[in-house]
């Protein structure tokens, strides 16, 4: 029975990588749901599957089996098109390499969003958000990696989703710089109400989420609930 | 496109300003190129449809001691014909203010067929007195329309007034006599009046113009139409009975033929050059554009999955290349316009005067403008499609490295014997083919075009060398007017102790084959010689003919064979044994011995007189049987400056040819650099010194460079004789005695550019920062 709560719901979802010759089974019978406004950790080693799963959760790649839920649309079920308005209004994301456009300003990296015709607040509002107004017309080469990654991040806020989907987004920072970044991930869940979705595969971050999914050899190996989660500045790793 | 959008693609256009740089400056010398001799060829074909259709320009000119009324009205009978003018031409003198001017008259009896073109006054009415003027020479001796001058003609003073100023399309190329080798415009003229206003006791018309049916008046000439033309000329030939009937048809007339080899001329550069610099343009976009287009992978990557559809990605990618390519054909089309093209164009307008000649732009430059962006827009649009077919996290993650497989050379004993170098650069090369074909072939048109453009020098040179030194290395050369008798022509040899020669259009015919081409009789003497093909001096044969070199390929004669001649207007044809060919820089067609031509029954009438003894120019005003006196030192010049335009024009080629490929050399070279930027900082790493790792770059240059070298000298001397043989159907050179020179000149040049390049480029590998380079997702 569904969770009438549940903002993503995975049914049996699988999926396959063809290379060749070669078949890889990243995914297999998941079976998943995030409940809207919570911060969700998927956790598990490299190779785990977790990436593939936050993939499929983005529309930025399909199950070759099963179905994906977003509310009470199914994503399975969307075309190309569809996918890209459902990726362009619904989901924020925030890449491991940040991936900002590089011939972009920091301001004009989260003001690209309004090119998408999607409503989105203040780039620069966006920017103060992350701490990070006073660099607003910085290259991102001319930033460091957790200001490229906060930049990243308020680019993926600024359109004010309904889900963020982190990946490993302090997979390329240090300890404090990957703190500050976890802080404004988890206010976006506490403050803002919204979904965020992070994958790691560092398992102190699951001390801050409300779920932590584990992930292991393609599937769901367990989900617990964190009944008191810790702020992101009490963590230490 | 979006607001940010555009902000990144004029980033990226400024962070990849070598690469764009690179594709602008190929598409602006291509359309360069093109435009330059496409404007001066199109505006002459058009200058010239235009004013042969408005004064219909005779298809026929026939000519004669005297033509008669009825003759006119014989002619006008005859059912391929559709009208006919009779004209009498004949030198005399204005006087203005005090000095003679050289002035053409023709007496005319209507101006319905190569009619005068009006610029200003009245126009002509048939037995209306007063005299149109040529509107050129008007303009330079300040003559106004109401002037009334002073002429001579024939020993006979008397006045006319100015009624007009004109053009005709017979003066478009016009020398009024044999003092002048090349045109003088407006320094003398000609002048039209009234049959009626003829100053002397009878007038006789010589020349009898033609309007033959189905020749339409435009510039070109189909076959049907040259045919028709023949056959027109046979009726009349047929239908009058003249002894001295004599015809040129519209595409042999001075004016018509001249203008024709010089516009043939630059066609030739229009499509040749263009059509490689344009390929080598397009090579190089496609190399660069997928290139770019790969580099930006993950930002495409992550446009899609932010949400940008796969259509705003792709018309952002797409207006790239459009945008400098468009900008590129446009500017370099525009520029070609205004330096070669205009330059070419004043050195035609300084030999034939045509009303309202311009430069025009033709539908193959706007074709042309157009499709130069949409390969480069195709080419984006194909490698952007390649990824954007992906799904967003397919295209987020690097590309794996392509697979190659050991390549043949690596499975033989020879390849564990080479070099770290060696291995290293022959699998860079076999993994980056289209990139090492692109160098190539840009190396390669490089020395290609080089060899062809010292080679036109040294052929050009060669040619006044062979031409006044070994052929025809009399100091004199004197023509005689037609009609003029062969005792007349003696006399002066015998004064000048000269070499008489008789010089006539004839009909080749071999088997079902014909075409007009020369017969070149000559008398005993050593001032008018003969060379074999190997360049050898030879003698004529004392039976049988020669035939030129040119001539003979075209027919596909070869010793022994036999052919048939007819001299026109006569119908009756020799049949002669070819028993010699011979090379010669012009005039191509048979050669023979007086004493064999008279052996066929035919008469020998000398024209033209070679001497070593000087003869007085002013014999051309003094005496009415000479027609020109010219030096060996005058056709020496007047062949240098008609020539001097196309050399221009071939060295200009020249540095365009070098200078696309730089640009391809250094283009390719900077990607080459960048793609291995990884590598080269592993090896700075490891300890190679800065000098070995730029001595294995170039050693991988000094083997592309050699590949491109040796195929485009290769093709060289084919490419050379082609272009040569489509500027000028009647000029043949001596290729056998080339120089190694240009061979020399296009290889050292091409390699020392090359190394150059590469050696520019190599630099930057000291600047290379190690860690900078090693970090970021393999």
């Amino acid at each position: 029975m569904a969770d009438e709560r549940a903002l993503i719901r995975f049914e049996n979802v699988g999926k396959i990588y063809r290379t060749g010759q070669i078949v890889y089974e990243a995914l297999h019978d998941v079976n998943l749901e995030i409940n809207d406004g919570e911060l969700a950790v998927i956790l598990g080693p490299s190779g785990a599957g977790k990436s593939t799963l936050l993939n499929l959760l983005g529309g930025l790649d399909g199950a070759t089996s099963g179905r994906i839920f977003f509310g009470d649309d199914e994503i399975t079920a969307f075309d190309d098109s569809r996918l890209g308005k459902f990726r362009a209004v619904d989901v924020g994301i925030v890449f491991q390499f940040y991936n900002l456009v590089p011939t972009l300003t920091a301001i004009e990296n989260v003001d690209l969003m309004q090119d998408l015709g999607v409503k989105i607040m203040n780039p620069l509002e966006a920017l103060e958000m992350v701490g990070l107004a006073d660099r607003k017309d910085n290259f991102p080469s001319q930033l460091s990696g957790g200001q490229q990654q906060r930049i990243s991040i308020a680019r993926a806020i600024a359109k004010m989703p309904r889900l963020l989907l982190c990946d490993e987004p302090t997979g390329a920072l240090d300890t404090n710089t990957g703190r500050g970044v976890l802080k404004i991930l988890q206010d976006q869940s506490r403050v803002y109400k919204r979904t965020v979705v992070m994958v790691t595969h560092n398992s102190m971050f699951a001390e801050i989420a409300d779920k932590v999914i584990m992930v292991k050899n393609g599937t769901v190996e367990e989900v617990k609930i964190n009944e008191s989660p810790k702020d992101a500045d009490e963590l230490q790793w | 496109m979006t607001r940010n959008l555009r902000r990144k693609l004029l980033r990226d256009l400024k962070a990849n300003f070598v690469q764009f740089l690179a594709i602008f400056i190929m598409c602006f010398l291509a359309m360069f190129v093109l435009e330059a001799f496409d404007s001066v060829v199109t505006g002459s074909c058009n200058s010239l449809d235009r004013y042969y259709i408005q004064t219909d320009f005779a298809d026929l000119e026939a000519s004669s001691e005297g033509f008669t009324t009825e003759d006119l009205l014989t002619v006008r009978m005859l059912p391929s014909v559709k009208n006919a003018e009779l004209r009498y031409t004949v030198n005399g003198k204005a006087r203005l203010g005090g000095a003679e001017k050289k002035l053409e008259f023709n007496y005319i009896d209507g101006n319905e067929i190569s009619k005068m073109l009006l610029v200003s006054g009245e126009p002509y009415e048939k037995e209306k007195s007063g005299i149109w003027i040529d509107s050129d020479f008007a303009v330079r001796q300040g003559i106004n329309v109401g002037d009334t001058l002073q002429l001579t003609c024939e020993g006979v003073d008397f006045y006319e007034t100015v009624r007009g100023t004109v053009s005709n399309p017979e003066h478009v190329y016009f020398l009024i006599d044999g003092t002048y080798i090349e045109p003088d415009i407006g320094g003398y003229g000609y002048a039209f009046l009234d049959a009626g206003e003829y100053p002397g006791e009878s007038l006789l018309f010589d020349t009898m113009y033609v309007d033959v049916y189905g020749v339409e008046h435009q510039y070109y000439l189909t076959d049907e139409e040259k045919a028709a033309i023949d056959g027109c000329r046979q009726d009349i030939t047929q239908a009058i009975s003249k002894t001295s009937l004599a015809f040129t048809a519209k595409q042999k007339q001075t004016g018509y033929d001249s203008i024709a080899v010089d516009v043939g001329s630059y066609k030739t550069l229009r499509t040749f050059f263009p059509a490689i610099f344009m390929m080598i343009a397009v090579l190089g976009i496609v190399t660069t554009m997928t290139r770019l287009v790969t580099k930006q992978r993950t930002v495409i990557g992550t446009l899609k999955a932010l949400g940008f559809s796969n259509v705003v990605v792709m018309i952002h990618y797409v207006s790239y290349s459009v945008v400098i390519a468009l900008t590129g054909a446009i500017l370099g089309a525009v520029a070609g316009w205004y330096t070669l093209g205009a330059s070419i164009f004043d050195a035609m307008k300084a030999y034939y005067c045509i009303p309202g000649y311009s430069m025009e732009v033709s539908g193959t430059v706007v074709i042309t403008i157009v499709l130069i962006p949409v390969i480069a827009g195709v080419t984006n649009y194909m490698a952007c499609r390649k990824l954007l077919v992906q799904r967003a996290s397919e295209i987020l993650r690097p590309e794996p490295p392509a697979v190659m497989g050991a390549g043949l050379l690596e499975k033989t004993p020879l390849w564990s014997k080479m070099n770290f170098a060696t291995r290293w650069n022959l699998r860079d090369v076999n993994r980056n083919r289209l990139r090492t074909i692109a160098a190539v072939l840009g190396v390669l048109q490089c020395a290609m075009l080089l060899y062809t453009a010292f080679g036109v020098n040294e052929l050009n040179k060669s040619v006044e060398n062979w031409e006044y030194s070994e052929l025809s290395p009399a100091n004199y050369t004197v023509t005689f007017s037609a009609g003029t008798d062969y005792g007349t022509v003696y006399d002066y040899a015998r004064q000048y102790s000269g070499q008489m020669v008789q010089s006539a259009p004839a009909d080749l015919i071999s088997g079902d084959d014909s075409g007009l081409y020369r017969i070149t009789v000559v008398d005993e003497g050593n001032l008018y010689r003969f060379q074999a093909e190997n360049g050898d001096y030879t003698k004529l044969p004392d039976h049988g003919v020669a035939i030129s070199k040119r001539a003979a390929d075209r027919f596909g004669i070869a010793v022994g064979d036999t052919m048939g001649f007819r001299m026109p207007p006569a119908s009756k044809v020799y049949n002669v044994k070819v028993e010699l060919i011979y090379k010669a820089p012009n005039s191509q067609g048979i050669a023979m011995k007086r004493s064999c031509f008279e052996e066929l029954g035919a008469d020998f009438r000398p024209d033209t007189l070679y001497t070593d003894m000087t003869v007085p120019f002013t014999y051309v005003n003094d005496r009415t049987e000479i027609a020109s006196v010219f030096s060996k030192e005058q056709y020496i010049r007047s062949m240098k400056a008609k020539g001097a335009s196309f050399d221009y024009s071939v060295l200009y080629i020249m540095v365009i040819a070098v200078a696309i490929g730089i640009v391809v050399m250094y283009n390719l070279g900077i990607l080459s650099f960048i793609e291995k930027v990884r590598e080269i900082a592993t090896l700075k790493v490891l300890g190679f010194p800065t000098n070995k790792i730029r001595w294995i770059l170039q050693q991988q240059n000094i083997f592309i460079t050699g590949i491109g070298t040796a195929i485009g000298l290769a093709l060289g001397p084919t490419v050379l004789e082609f272009m040569m043989a489509e500027v000028d159907v009647d000029a043949d050179y001596m290729y056998s005695r080339m120089s190694p020179m240009p061979y020399v000149y296009a290889f050292a040049l091409s390699f020392i550019l090359s190394i150059a390049v590469n050696s520019i480029i190599s630099s930057k590998v000291k600047d290379i920062d190690m860690v900078e380079a090693l970090k970021g997702v393999e």
